[in-house]
C-alpha cells in the first residue's frame, strides 16, 4: 500500500475520494442542517418549530427583552431575555421560529473568546509549519519531501 | 474545537514523555492537520464549512493523512503515515470533550450524520486553560535544559 508503485494513481484516487466526499457533504448538509437564510425563504414550514442556529450567527442589537441576530447577512428579532449579551457578540441559539419573521429564545450560548482562540491557534499553525519546514524540504526530484541533512537521525 | 495550541500541548504532553512517535515533527502536523484542512477554508469563506467538513472526520482524516504520506519517501512513508494518524486522532478525541447546543461531530460520516460528543467543556473554557498548559511545557523544558547542560 505503501509502495511507489503506481503511485501518482494512488494520490489521483485518494484526491478523488476526498472530492466526492467533500461534494457529498456539502450536498446532503443543505438538507440536514438549517440556517438562518432558509428559514426567512421557507416561513411556512418552519413555522412554529425549534431551530439551532450555531454556525457565524452575530447579535446586531439588543434592547430590554429582544435582540436581533445575523446570520450570512439574513437578519431576524429574538424575543427573550437578552442578559449579558452586546452588539458583536457570535452566540450559538436554539429557539422556535415564527412566520411572521420572529424567533422566541430557548436557549443562548454566547461564544466567548472566539478571536482570541483563532489568533492562538494561528500563532500554533505558523509554529507548526516552522517546525516542519526546519526539519523537511520540498524536491521536485520525486516530487516529495524529504528530511534535510542536518535534520537526519 | 479547541484551539490548536491545547492540541499541541495535549500532544507533546502525550509525545515527550512516552516518545512513542518516532516521527514526532508530523505527529504535531497531525495534531493540527483536521483543523487546518477545515477551518483555514471555512473561517474566511462560511459557505465552504460543509463542503472541507469531510476533513474532520476520522475516514477524511485517515485517507487526507494517506495522500499526505505518499509526499513523502517510500522508506519512511509508513512512520510519515502512522505519526500523522496518531496526532490527527488524539485531534479529534480531543474534540469530543467540547460542549455545543448539539453534538458536534458526526464519527460515522459518510455512512451517518449522527453526531457525538462527551460534552463537557465549552469552548471558552479550554481557551482560558492555555496560560496553563504554556506553563507546563516550560516547566519541562526547562527541567530538560537543565539536565543537559
Amino acid at each position: 500500500m505503501f509502495s511507489d508503485n503506481h503511485r501518482y494513481i494512488k494520490i489521483f484516487l485518494l484526491v478523488l475520494i476526498l472530492v466526492l466526499l467533500c461534494l457529498y457533504s456539502y450536498r446532503e448538509s443543505k438538507s440536514i442542517y438549517i440556517d438562518l437564510g432558509m428559514c426567512l425563504a421557507n416561513a411556512g414550514q418552519f413555522d412554529g418549530k425549534e431551530i439551532l442556529l450555531e454556525n457565524y450567527v452575530y447579535v446586531n442589537s439588543v434592547s430590554k427583552d429582544r435582540f436581533e441576530i445575523e446570520q450570512e447577512g439574513k437578519k431576524i428579532f429574538v424575543v427573550g431575555a437578552a442578559e449579558g449579551l452586546a452588539p458583536g457578540d457570535e452566540i450559538a441559539i436554539r429557539a422556535v421560529f415564527h412566520r411572521q419573521g420572529y424567533m422566541t429564545l430557548q436557549e443562548l450560548h454566547i461564544n466567548k473568546l472566539r478571536n482570541i482562540k483563532i489568533i492562538i491557534s494561528l500563532a500554533a499553525a505558523l509554529f507548526v509549519a516552522g517546525l516542519f519546514l526546519i526539519r523537511y524540504r520540498f524536491t521536485l526530484n520525486g516530487f516529495q519531501f524529504v528530511e534535510r541533512a542536518s535534520c537526519r537521525t | 474545537m479547541p484551539d490548536l495550541i491545547t492540541h499541541l500541548s495535549v500532544s507533546y504532553l502525550f509525545n515527550k514523555p512516552l516518545k512513542a512517535i518516532r516521527y514526532s515533527t508530523l505527529f504535531y502536523c497531525g495534531a493540527v492537520l483536521p483543523d487546518l484542512a477545515t477551518r483555514a477554508v471555512s473561517i474566511p469563506y462560511h459557505p465552504a464549512e460543509f463542503a472541507v467538513y469531510p476533513l474532520h472526520t476520522p475516514l477524511g482524516v485517515v485517507l487526507l493523512c494517506l495522500l499526505l504520506s505518499f509526499f513523502f519517501a517510500e522508506a519512511e512513508r509508513k512512520q510519515v503515515f502512522i505519526s500523522l494518524i496518531a496526532g490527527s486522532s488524539l485531534h479529534l478525541f480531543l474534540d469530543l470533550f467540547q460542549k455545543h447546543l448539539q453534538p458536534g461531530y458526526t464519527l460515522l460520516f459518510p455512512f451517518s450524520w449522527k453526531a457525538f460528543e462527551f460534552g463537557l467543556l465549552w469552548p471558552e473554557t479550554i481557551v482560558s486553560m492555555v496560560p496553563l498548559w504554556l506553563v507546563i511545557i516550560f516547566v519541562i523544558e526547562f527541567r530538560l535544559w537543565l539536565k543537559r547542560i
